[in-house]
């Protein structure tokens, strides 16, 4: 998984589902070749685990959006790390709609320090006398 | 190492303030973080607000916001680490500046979140005020 690799998916169009889906399959194809057909991945599975645990992920193909991706953990991993330190705070704000209020609210600080351990009267008798 | 929302910043990002939409459109997502006191500070103010539509409002927008940080696991608790650090807080002259204009001395709350940026090394996230340049090590970043 390279550095160009990664930087693409930072590019993938995020807020319009359909368009990331079409987009990152066709990242897919581009980087790791063509798809495979479910019969040439079932047939020669070993060598294509061997294939994406090295580093190569592999795609078999199906219907548009119904395509599937044979990734090594480690390479989801970095994917997963990639993705979401581009992401920024408005980014992702945005894509969860979050609204805000339109309205300000401000702190009220006022310093109320604490007084200190208070002793029971006994005790306070008797360390006094020490 | 993150940027940790002061109070006052978290409320103006639900409040939707200008100053704060620029500064998080620069931050990478999963750099924040709210500290857990923070958002008591911030329900004590949301449950003063007397009409209920306006404090049901502000609610959801808090817990909106903090379900987005918590995704990244960003909310921090305060803990033993943050306590030592509060408590050399507690003794220090520390004046500040409310965005009305009225000074007085940061409320016991507010040096617990000071604290806990201490305790994580990380930036606290707030308009520079008189009580940072009192404490050694604390970095700001003002939105």
């Amino acid at each position: 998984m390279n550095a160009e690799f990664l930087s693409e998916l930072q590019a993938l169009p995020l807020r319009q589902r359909p368009a990331l889906e079409s987009a990152l399959s066709a990242l897919f194809v581009r980087w790791c070749g063509d798809p495979l057909t479910v019969k040439g991945a079932r047939d020669r599975f070993s060598a294509v685990n061997r294939l994406a645990r090295g580093g190569c992920a592999q795609i078999v193909r199906g219907d548009p959006g119904e395509e599937t991706v044979l990734v090594s953990i480690k390479d989801l991993a970095t994917i997963i790390q990639s993705a979401a330190s581009s992401l920024t705070l408005g980014s992702v704000l945005a894509l969860a709609d979050f609204e805000p209020t339109g309205e300000r609210l401000m702190l009220d600080e006022r310093f109320i320090p604490e007084t200190g351990l208070r002793l029971p009267v006994e005790v306070s008798r008797k360390v006094a006398a020490a | 190492m993150g940027s940790l929302l002061s109070t006052q910043t978290l409320l103006d990002i639900l409040g939707g303030s200008e100053r704060t939409t620029a500064w998080f459109n620069s931050t990478p997502a999963n750099e924040v973080q709210v500290s857990a006191v923070s958002i008591g500070q911030a329900l004590t103010l949301i449950q003063r607000i007397e009409d209920t539509d306006r404090c049901l409002r502000f609610d959801n927008t808090l817990n909106s916001f903090v379900a987005i940080i918590t995704t990244f696991r960003n909310v921090i608790g305060f803990d033993e680490v943050c306590a030592r650090q509060w408590a050399r807080l507690q003794e220090m002259d520390l004046p500040y500046v409310a965005p009305t204009g009225v000074e007085s001395a940061l409320s016991v709350a507010s040096r617990m979140v000071v604290a806990t940026a201490l305790a994580l090394n990380s930036t606290l996230v707030e308009p520079l005020q008189p009580y940072h340049e009192r404490v050694p090590n604390l970095r700001i970043a003002s939105p």
